[in-house]
């Protein structure tokens, strides 16, 4: 067969249709596209041809009557060529060529240029079911144009006074929720705060949107913080780090990097519950995204932030930025500003850093070990949870020499906090996963801090003291049915503690249910076999210490104190301590050594 | 009974209408721990422990049950942690086979996991239990539910393996690929044919069928691409293809190929053991004695202290193998050897072949 050639065909109504509700995720993008057509075509106005008093403006209005939202401005208004040249022409956009053009001649207004692909307008239809363009060019006649989104459009001569445009939009069902003045407003102020142009809504006198980013603003802190509450619905948040322009060494050369905006970090946060690390994007003053997780630094899980950088590129939706070079540039440099604001932070601001550090502990701790330089500048801030109360590494080992002792179960009964201080020092809680690597990488990094783990079992802590003294109270005990060591301890005022291995709760409850017959048949060998190599290895009973360095347990051994004082004596002590374990007990065993306590009790008095 | 997912949708649905953020937040911690299962599951297993925390709080009793059986899951498929798994297991065979449990769709995946808690523990010592408890899951499982199926399938496959029962492993794994088409969501049909691609390879490596894992190897190669959690598979498929290049004595692509499956690994966790049959097969492939034997000693360090008991008793026959070939095989490995036959309730079938090995270093 011969070769042919041949061209692509149009079907414009289902281009429209894709490119109008398949492009954009939301219909509030719309209302953000034809917006910033409205601020191009001001900043068009101001740069080629504007009086002196010239004072752009955008203002949106609805008619609920008619499902209609009109975007009106006074910028420059198209001509009969324009509508055909651009307007009409999927993909060519007047904005971009105009910046070309002033690029080249190294005019003012460039960066206030917002549109790129020529594609925005088309998002009316995404919006709307029928759309109409009342427009008067600075010279030449007011037109208008209407469209059903159809291959065909309508224009004739039009009745606009003012030059500018007006596009009128007779809204879907679907995009009804525009009609409401509070939606509106929620839409300009998230996505067209920034912009320079002022925008009204329903004929309010009161400005919309910001203007000026809070950064740019007076007193920038003050309005970033003010910024922060308004938009963040957050508290005050506890920092906050402007950013500027910042270099890349290339190696061979430097790259200056655009950048402006803040970071903040809010109160707290709650490690995958109420985590951060992303910012709002920003691309010459109009929002693309709402919350970008990849420009921050991994372990900045606590930072939230807002950047304006004219570098990144949107996609064609501008919905979210291209991952590209200078996306990485960017990141590289808030990475740096962010460091280097913390590590100064800590120096100029230790207070604050604590703050910063006590309010996401968890989120910081679960990082640092993953970031030898993140670690480094957090290591001796970020707080511990002790046995006494949070205490940072450097707090911790001025109480405890060079080794920290840390169990990873979670220190949880008053006996178990009582026990992790048997050697007069607090033990760190390392039930959370990150803190064990979090302790390693401390040790790796302070070569004279030694790690002593002390799970699974707190009788790790206890010291075995076998003297022949203690043998009578060792039998009176075991004739009261409990299993004793002989041990000392701290604190010594605690007479006896009972522990219990990790496993007993579960082999008594497996025991229960086995008597039950509650397993099914093909599973219950498993479960027998558990229970009792459990019990063969006594892994279901308690262990009652007593401690030998306590001075009532040492009265207890001196023969002047009749065996049936000394053996109610032990019945209090171990009753006490089986209830003060807090472990292996329901209701009714409770009662059981709560009699049996009372009772001992009695004969004593 | 209720699919789990099904009953995950409805209540996710419901938590949309009324706006309650906190409970949604649930789905979020269990996503959360599955995105980073395959590097880091030891934070899976904190995230599903917290979302568990996070249940009881709110009072939700179905998602508590739901998030227990996804930590054992954790340790289980993820961490590969029989040893921490072992209690975990018991406590919630109690809370499952309660009346609350009885009735909620995790119980199976809870059975499912004691039963591969088992296997991968002691298969020969408790060979009885695991073929009654296959048997009742086997019952268990209604026809429609296909993934069960192919989960446990697996499970009987490595069992099979374990038991080097290698024919049946083999005929099963196909029967579970022949069952593919009945899964209807591509995700589930790529996880249950991979993970059964998987197992199919180490079998044919065995049964020296070569010809068929290279076939296989490529189709896991190319369905673990599909699947942003199967870098796994993918690195094993990889370093396959690597040795089967190395026996048809191209070393070249044979060594791009094992670099290519090292890269796919990136930063999985337990990296010294996922791939161990096909990177110590390659080393031998390349008579890189060494190599080979460096790879089984990683892979010991990893199993012994997770309850892996069967599992390093093997290593330890293909450690003592590997040294005889090198002659380096001392009276003190083979102690060594002998002593992990200690945690084995039925060692004979080891000691046996050990037996038969004799020094020669």
């Amino acid at each position: 067969m011969d070769t042919t050639t041949g061209r692509f065909q149009l079907h414009l109504p289902g281009l429209l249709k894709v490119l109008a509700e398949h492009l954009y995720s939301t219909q509030r993008v719309g209302v953000r596209e034809l917006i910033q057509n409205a601020h191009d075509t001001c900043v068009r106005r101001s740069v080629e041809q504007a009086p002196q008093s010239y004072q752009p403006r955008i203002d949106l209005t609805i008619d609920v009557a008619n499902r209609m939202l009109r975007v009106a401005d006074n910028g420059c208004g198209l001509t009969e060529a324009e509508i055909h040249t651009y307007l009409t022409v999927i993909g060519r956009g007047y904005t971009r060529e105009l910046r070309e053009r002033l690029a080249v001649e190294e005019t003012d207004g460039t960066p206030e240029l917002i549109g790129q692909f020529g594609i925005g307008f088309l998002s009316a239809f995404l919006l709307a079911s029928e759309v109409t363009v009342q427009t008067r060019p600075i010279s030449g006649p007011a037109l208008k144009w209407y469209s059903t989104g159809d291959e065909q459009f309508e224009m004739r001569s039009g009745d606009r006074q003012e030059v500018g445009t007006t596009v009128e939009l007779k809204l879907k069902p679907a995009s009804l929720f525009l009609l409401h003045e509070e939606n509106l407003l929620n839409v300009v102020q998230e996505y067209a705060d920034f912009l320079p142009t002022p925008i009204y809504v329903e004929g309010s006198s009161i400005q919309a949107n910001l203007g000026t980013p809070p950064w740019d603003q007076e007193n920038s802190e003050d309005a970033c913080r003010q910024y922060v509450r308004r938009r963040f619905d957050e508290a005050d948040p506890i920092w906050v780090l402007p950013l500027h322009d910042g270099t890349i060494n290339l190696g061979h050369d430097t790259l200056t990097v655009p950048l402006s905006g803040f970071l903040f970090v809010p109160k707290q946060s709650v490690v995958s519950i109420k985590e951060y690390g992303s910012v709002a994007v920003y691309i010459r003053k109009m929002a693309i995204c709402e919350a970008d997780k990849d420009l921050l630094p991994p372990w900045a899980r606590f930072v939230r932030g807002v950047i304006d950088c004219p570098v990144l590129q949107p996609t064609a939706s501008r919905e979210a930025v291209h991952q590209d070079d200078a996306f990485d540039s960017v990141r590289q440099v808030i990475a740096s500003q962010l460091s280097s604001g913390l590590r100064e932070l800590s120096e100029s601001s230790p207070e604050i850093w604590r703050q910063i550090a006590y309010g996401h502990s968890d989120v910081i701790m679960g990082w640092a070990s993953k970031d030898p330089d993140f670690f480094r500048m957090v290591a001796d801030s970020v707080p511990l949870k002790t046995s006494r109360g949070r205490l940072t590494v450097p707090e911790y080992l001025r109480e405890s020499g060079d080794v920290i002792y840390y169990t990873t179960r979670e220190l949880g009964s008053l006996q178990d906090k009582l026990l992790a201080e048997g050697r007069d020092v607090p033990a760190v809680d390392a039930s959370w996963f990150a803190v064990p690597a979090f302790l390693q990488s401390y040790a790796a990094l302070h070569p004279d801090v030694t790690l002593v783990q002390l799970d699974d079992d707190l009788e790790l802590l206890l010291r075995p003291a076998a003297k022949p003294e203690f043998n009578e109270l060792v039998e009176l005990c075991e004739e009261l049915g409990f299993s004793v060591r002989i041990a000392t301890f701290k604190p010594v005022d605690l007479p006896a503690v009972m522990t219990y291995p990790a496993d007993a709760e579960t082999v008594r409850g497996a025991a229960a249910a086995l008597d039950e017959g509650l397993f099914p048949d093909g599973f219950s060998g498993f479960v027998r076999d558990f229970v009792e190599q459990r019990r063969a290895a006594r892994s279901d009973t308690g262990t009652l210490h007593l401690n030998a360095a306590c001075p009532l347990v040492q009265r207890l051994t001196q023969s002047n104190v009749s065996t049936s004082r000394k053996q109610a004596a032990l019945s209090v002590i171990a009753h006490f301590a089986r209830l003060f374990c807090g472990r292996m007990l329901d209701a009714s065993e409770a009662a059981t050594d709560l009699g049996a306590w009372w009772r001992s009790l009695d004969r004593l008095v | 009974m209720s699919d789990r997912w099904d009953e995950f949708d409805r209540r996710v649905r419901q938590w949309h209408r009324d706006g309650d953020a906190d409970r949604l937040n649930l789905t979020t911690l269990y996503y959360r721990g599955f995105e980073c299962h395959e590097i880091d599951p030891a934070q899976t297993f904190a995230l599903y422990t917290q979302a568990r925390d996070e249940a009881r709080r709110l009072e939700e009793p179905w998602w508590v049950l739901f998030f227990e059986s996804w930590r054992l899951n954790a340790l289980t498929s993820n961490a590969m942690d029989f040893a921490r798994a072992m209690p975990l297991a018991m406590e919630l065979m109690v809370l499952f086979n309660s009346p609350e449990g009885r009735v909620h769709p995790d119980r199976q995946m809870v059975l499912d996991n004691v039963l591969y808690t088992y296997i991968k523990t002691d298969p020969h010592g408790y060979e009885d239990d695991i073929e009654r408890g296959a048997r009742y899951l086997d019952e268990l499982i209604e026809k429609g539910a296909v993934g069960m199926r192919f989960v446990l399938n697996h499970r009987r496959m490595v069992y099979l393996s374990f038991m080097q029962r290698w024919d049946e492993a083999y005929e099963l794994a196909l029967r579970s690929l022949g069952l593919i088409d009945q899964v209807t969501d591509s995700h589930s049909r790529i996880w249950h044919s991979a993970w059964t691609l998987y197992q199919l390879c180490r079998v044919c490596y065995t049964l020296e069928r070569f010809d068929e894992l290279s076939e296989y190897t490529d189709h896991l190669r190319e369905i673990s691409t599909k699947h942003g959690q199967l870098r796994r598979t993918q690195a094993d498929s990889w370093i396959w293809h690597a040795m089967l290049l190395r026996l048809q004595g191209d070393s070249k692509s044979a060594a791009r190929a094992y670099q290519r499956g090292l890269t796919a690994l990136g930063p999985v966790e337990r990296r010294d053991s996922i791939c161990a049959d096909p990177m110590a097969a390659y080393f031998e492939a390349c008579e890189n004695w060494q190599g080979a034997l460096e790879i089984r000693d990683q892979e010991l360090a990893d199993v012994s202290p997770k309850g892996m008991y069967h599992r390093a008793c093997e290593i330890h026959l293909d450690r003592c193998r590997i040294l005889q070939r090198i002659g380096t095989l001392t009276d003190q490995d083979l102690t060594l050897a002998r002593e992990a036959a200690n945690l084995l309730r039925k060692p004979k079938w080891y000691l046996e072949k050990l037996d038969q090995i004799q020094p020669t270093g």
